[in-house]
């Protein structure tokens, strides 16, 4: 659903094994000061388990957003987005990929998978931040979502 | 410098008259046997060399990768530092923030050459024909920020077009073009790209009246991360020069640069016009 006040909070799942790359992900929200209430899974098992509300996920609100690595261990990025825009519910919500991957195939492969966009991790905070404040400014206020 | 043995190879041609006395001497079968031999050794040193430049290639390009995730995390956690408790510890604690902070900096260039640099053999684009006008006027187009900032003059001649990845030429004139505006000597930059015709082969140059180079240091100018000068007086992360060199030589030519100190730099670099026998190359 769209958000209608920006006073809501939106559910964010984030699918990232790295503590450290959560941790700044997390500190980048903060420190834009976002609505966003961001829901962490650290492989594509439990990110598919989240999405279909299964075992422990089973009362948890179905997410706005997914920002998704690709580098995964066990079930890979690549799989979990090949797997949510092959079910005709779960396609409708844009995934961001995002990754530490440059390579053209990743790029490619990723928009092959229809990837709603492609970023690469930054190696500044300050371009993070800009980042997630630019998702969250493009993907969840100006964008129109289905509900 | 030809060593005795590729010496003796080039014999096969007959044109040197020093061998024409040594296959005198010798029954002209065995000289045909210990020229054959002498290829085979020199077939199978062609190819030690192509994998152990592939085995480099491909460690380089591991090591770029591998360090930048781990130099990601160290990076982006002392700006955090930096930007929530600089002021906030005391003045010594501060100062090792700015030093680490400089440190995770220039470790992120090199990390970043070292990508650069595997990227020429990696994601190199197979040969074409490819106008080397076009090469610099999108070369000159990037730069164009940086050239109007330093007041520069940039005169180009009309360029013939060669077999190449017209992608890296392109990076290769940035690289040079780039470089000629950054070692200025405060002066207005005059930089010349041109080709002159030296024994039937092209040789293209880059000229620019800025500081020079002492010719003692040549060849260590091409050579990764080095650096002739102290940080704060010009910058680069000495990355340049080393990726200019293996965009040549991926192409088969020969890059160097003539120069003096205080009266300009003019680097010269080769591109082998050849419609058959393209350099081999190993593919990952």
């Amino acid at each position: 659903m769209s958000r209608a006040a920006k006073t809501e909070v939106t559910e964010v799942l984030l699918v990232e094994d790295s503590p450290g790359d959560t941790r700044l992900t997390l500190e980048a929200i903060r420190d834009c000061d976002l609505p966003l209430n961001l829901n962490v899974v650290r492989d594509g098992f439990e990110a598919m388990a989240f999405l279909h509300r299964e075992g422990r996920y089973g009362a948890v609100e179905r997410p706005a957003l997914i920002l998704l690595d690709l580098n995964l261990p066990g079930k890979g990025g690549r799989e979990v987005l090949s797997e949510i825009k092959g079910d005709p519910e779960l396609r409708r919500i844009p995934v961001v990929v995002l990754t530490t991957s440059q390579s053209e195939d990743d790029i490619g492969l990723a928009y092959g998978l229809h990837a709603n966009c492609y970023i690469r991790k930054p190696a500044d905070t300050n371009q993070l931040s800009g980042i997630v404040k630019g998702i969250e400014d493009f993907w969840l206020t100006k964008v129109r979502l289905p509900c | 410098m030809r060593n005795h043995r590729s010496a003796r190879v080039r014999v096969a041609g007959g044109k040197s008259g020093r061998v024409a006395i040594e296959e005198a001497r010798l029954p002209a079968d065995t000289t045909g046997r210990a020229i054959a031999q002498m290829r085979r050794e020199l077939d199978v040193m062609r190819e030690r060399e192509s994998l152990l430049k592939h085995e480099l290639d491909e460690f380089i390009r591991l090591t770029a990768h591998d360090l930048h995730e781990p130099l990601r995390m160290v990076s982006c956690y002392v700006q955090l530092l930096e930007r929530r408790y600089c002021g906030r510890l005391d003045s010594d604690a501060d100062e090792f923030i700015q030093f680490a902070m400089d440190g995770a900096r220039r470790m992120q260039a090199m990390v970043d050459g070292l990508s650069a640099l595997s990227r020429v053999t990696s994601a190199g684009r197979p040969f074409r024909t490819a106008d080397l006008n076009a090469s610099v006027q999108s070369a000159v187009s990037a730069l164009r920020p940086a050239i109007d900032g330093a007041g520069a003059v940039v005169r180009c001649d009309t360029l013939p077009s060669v077999l190449a990845d017209g992608a890296q030429l392109e990076q290769l004139y940035h690289n040079l073009i780039g470089n000629a505006l950054r070692f200025s000597n405060g002066r207005r930059p005059r930089v010349h790209v041109g080709v002159e015709n030296k024994s039937g082969e092209h040789v293209f140059f880059v000229r620019d009246n800025g500081i020079g180079i002492d010719p003692r240091y040549a060849e260590k100018v091409f050579v990764m991360f080095q650096r002739l000068h102290a940080r704060d007086e010009y910058e680069g992360n000495g990355i340049g020069l080393a990726v200019c060199k293996r965009i040549v030589e991926r192409h088969g030519g020969r890059i160097w640069v003539e120069s003096e100190p205080g009266k300009g730099a003019a680097f010269r670099f080769t591109i082998p016009d050849r419609k058959e026998g393209l350099p081999k190359e190993t593919k990952p």
